[in-house]
């Protein structure tokens, strides 16, 4: 069993001005992200998951319950700094998130409210940079980048603090395929270098390439698994309203037509690989 | 709307480009009260030297230059003829009806257009070789003394950074909501005062709702990377190196030359 | 005869470098009524630009538009009607709401046409009732809708000028998989009942290939590809190469004939996918 960053203990929060009192955002919800997974969060505008996203790293303090990063409580005022360096956070809309007028400047801007030596800084923003590929562009003015190269300035801009976390609200949405894929590939390569993910989204495509997926419905986690017992799992799928990625209809199509093909395929590769095999074992190649 | 090149930095490592940003500032408000100190066209022609030196020195292309002038050409023009027509004295020219000009007039008006024009084009340069960034930064160093009389000096700077970061977002936006309302068949060209007035509506208040969207998503954001105003460093150190005190001489020198041209020769205003 | 038709259609951008909008060069398409067309490109491929000649908000640099057989440039006149006659529907419209309420908001564009009271009062309930928005509805703030409401009440904004031809950019961006059949299908649902001409433009090669009849591939500022959705897609691999999002099932196919199975590419829904997979199979039967 490994490690766990943040711990959620029967948390619920609930909007002040919100009409429904008796309705809150997030309800109930017991949650461990371990340490170096890359957990995907899934669900439905309003299922509560962009609230699940602010309360993780203390924006938001749960109503009830309590959220732990390594131990430190959430509501914990005094020590908000210290969850704030460990835990990150990528936003929606690219536009709202970048504070400076070159990228360069805006990757430092993390840093130097931590309140580091100027050659520390220099250093970790020029290996942000590197790591997610806008190295180049660091002299640029931020509204002349592409959406998803934004995102990765952002992204850089949340390593350059060097955090054991990151949580991306929702990053992908605004994004075309490109910059959405340009993003996913970030957030893996940076897994792979260890650090946590919590991906929240609503494409399936993401989804399925996470360690583990969290469904949430109605404020509340309805099922936490594999990729694959998740997309398994009729009654999670039907609750959430959650459809099978794309790749994997087309496996459960040919599977409903009397062709064995594994129930674990979810991705285009994964794909073409079942029914390559499927194929070979049918003697139409060799 | 998009014409506009104030406060725009074009990248570049000259000389000027290089110079401490506080210097430049400094440098900047010098050269301003420097015009107003000159009286006669020989004092102002040290200025227009000087301008022409540091145009040099920063090795922007003097098209990019006399564009920064285009968008004042109007206030020029303005200046230029209520010269011409409302200084009186010295000999007259020209005269028709209640129309008289006289060569003082020519000369103030344009002396007056030079002034302007020196002033546009150094402060555009500044903004030319200094990032926003940077800029602020040098002004939050110049005010700091301020903080003695519990000035928010940081915040003013941080305000600042801001502002600059997002008016290109914004001038996108409005451009954006602008289409969409004229795709609707808003009619933002036509009628009186009153009617366009009323047609700024249904841009106004978009522009409103989302910029408060932005401020709120930005404020969070801000927080989650430990922002709080306090504590912090600098990436950037400002240093004065030797281009600096290069500069520094040139303005000293600058000035003693216009108090000097000015007394020599006959005072024009 | 072409309700909408573009002559060697170009829009060149001068030095302008805040100008984020891409040129077009030399687009000539005939779009017939009553035609379904989808508007394929990645971001910067010219799209967006295109469209929005469509109702003389461009003016081309040279080339013509002509609706119903007329220059739209010609005079004011033409160039003024035509904002009536093609309605244009931005990237996420919610953000052009303003008025006090709904009812208000869907009724701006008719207002501005000069229609009469009731009249006008008919198109609003009318195109409310096509996107789904309840009579309690009208009479709320826009900014107290939901998300997906709120981009409903837009489309309704532009279908209430009940134009000749609705053109779509990019409608289901930002929304959750729900929100995003939603809209599609109040669209398709839309030109079924009115039967007037719908441009669709999306990143979404799956949402095209599923409602549209026709499509129109732009790359570069050119349009590169342009006929029916079977003719389109016959071409997967190039358009793939275009760093074009390919249907799921499109790239399975292309990724099995890299593997050495002798699969046609041409195939885009799942449906297609299973059967061509299964003839495959047959054939090895026999």
């Amino acid at each position: 069993m490994k490690e766990t960053i943040i711990h959620l203990e029967d948390v619920s929060y609930t909007y002040e001005n919100s009409e429904e009192k008796t309705h809150p955002a997030v309800h109930s919800v017991n949650l461990e992200v371990r340490k170096g997974e890359f957990l995907a969060v899934l669900g439905h505008n309003g299922s509560g998951k962009s609230t699940l996203a602010k309360l993780f790293n203390g924006i938001l303090v749960p109503t009830s319950g309590e959220v732990k990063v390594e131990g430190i409580p959430t509501s914990d005022e005094k020590r908000i700094q210290d969850i704030r360096k460990k835990v990150g956070m990528v936003f929606q809309n690219p536009d709202n998130q970048i504070v400076a007028t070159l990228v360069e400047d805006d990757v430092a801007f993390g840093p130097e409210n931590l309140g580091l030596a100027p050659e520390e800084i220099r250093k970790r923003v020029d290996d942000a940079l590197r790591t997610v590929g806008m190295y180049d562009f660091r002299l640029f003015e931020p509204h002349k980048l592409s959406g998803g190269q934004k995102q990765r300035v952002a992204i850089a801009g949340v390593i350059a603090m060097r955090t054991d976390c990151i949580i991306f609200d929702e990053s992908t949405a605004m994004l075309d395929p490109k910059g959405r894929a340009e993003v996913m590939e970030t957030a893996k390569k940076l897994n792979e270098e260890g650090i946590t993910i919590v991906f929240i989204t609503h494409f399936m495509e993401e989804a399925v390439q996470a360690d583990r997926i969290a469904v949430m419905s109605d404020g509340r986690i309805i099922g936490i698994d594999t990729p694959k017992n998740i997309f398994n799992n009729e009654t999670i799928l039907a609750k959430a309203g959650i459809e099978l990625p794309p790749a994997a209809k087309l496996a459960k199509k040919v599977r409903e037509s009397g062709i064995s093909i594994d129930n674990g395929v979810l991705t285009v590769e994964q794909c073409a690989k079942a029914l390559f095999e499927a194929a070979k074992s049918a003697g139409v190649i060799d | 709307m998009r014409d506009i090149t104030i406060g725009q930095y074009l990248s570049g490592n000259s000389f000027m480009h290089r110079m401490d940003a506080r210097v430049k500032v400094l440098l900047t408000v010098v050269f301003v009260v420097s015009v107003f100190l000159c009286k006669n066209f020989w004092s102002l022609l040290t200025m227009v030297l000087f301008v022409a030196v540091f145009i040099l020195l920063s090795k922007v292309p003097v098209m990019t230059v006399l564009k920064s002038i285009k968008p004042l050409a109007f206030i020029l023009l303005f200046t230029a003829i209520l010269n011409i027509f409302y200084v009186s004295g010295g000999n007259v020219l020209f005269e028709w009806k209640f129309i008289k000009i006289t060569d003082k007039g020519l000369y103030t008006a344009v002396f007056m257009a030079i002034r302007i024009l020196c002033l546009v084009t150094f402060s555009s340069l500044l903004t030319y070789t200094t990032t926003p960034t940077a800029l602020t930064d040098a002004i939050e160093k110049l005010l700091s003394p301020l903080k003695i009389f519990k000035i928010q000096v940081h915040s003013l700077a941080m305000m600042m950074t801001l502002a600059l970061r997002f008016i290109p977002t914004l001038i996108e936006e409005i451009d954006r909501i602008m289409n969409a309302q004229k795709a609707r068949g808003a009619d933002l060209e036509t009628g009186g005062f009153i009617k366009r007035a009323k047609a700024l509506i249904p841009i106004l208040i978009p522009l409103f709702v989302s910029s408060f969207r932005r401020a709120y998503d930005l404020a969070f954001a801000m927080e989650c990377r430990c922002y709080t105003g306090e504590g912090r460093t600098r990436m950037k150190q400002m240093k004065c190196g030797p281009r600096d005190a290069v500069a520094s001489v040139l303005a000293a020198i600058l000035i003693a030359a216009v108090i000097l041209l000015n007394h020599f020769f006959e005072k024009l205003i | 005869m072409a309700v909408l038709e573009t002559v060697n259609l170009t829009h060149l951008f001068g030095e302008k470098t805040m100008n984020r909008v891409s040129a077009i060069s030399d687009v000539s398409v005939k779009i017939e009524s009553g035609e379904f067309l989808g508007i394929i490109g990645h971001t910067g491929s010219g799209k967006s630009t295109l469209i929005q000649h469509f109702n003389g908000l461009l003016k081309p640099t040279s080339g013509k538009v002509l609706l119903d057989g007329k220059d739209i440039n010609e005079s004011k006149q033409t160039a003024l009607s035509a904002r009536f006659k093609v309605g244009l529907c931005f990237q996420y419209p919610e953000y052009q709401l303003f008025e006090e309420t709904v009812y208000k908001d869907i009724a701006f564009g008719p207002t501005n046409m000069k229609l009469g009271k009731e009249e006008i009062d008919r198109r609003v309930r009318r195109a409310a009732e096509f996107v789904g928005l309840k009579k309690e509805h009208l009479e709320k703030s826009p900014f107290d809708l939901s998300g997906g409401e709120k981009r409903r009440a837009a489309i309704a904004g532009v279908m209430a000028m009940e134009p000749e031809i609705l053109v779509l950019d990019e409608p289901t961006a930002g929304l959750d998989p729900v929100g995003r059949e939603t809209v599609l299908n109040l669209i398709s649902d839309y030109r079924k009942e009115t039967g007037s001409t719908v441009i669709l433009v999306s990143h979404s090669m799956d949402d095209v290939a599923r409602f549209a009849k026709k499509a129109l591939v732009m790359n570069k500022s050119k349009a590169v590809l342009f006929g029916t959705v079977e003719e389109v897609f016959s071409h997967g691999e190039e358009l793939l190469s275009m760093g074009l999002d390919v249907p799921a099932v499109t790239r399975v196919f292309i990724q099995l004939k890299k593997m050495g199975v002798p699969v046609e590419t041409g195939v885009y829904t799942n449906e297609q996918g299973k059967d061509a997979f299964l003839q495959l199979l047959r054939k090895g039967d026999c």
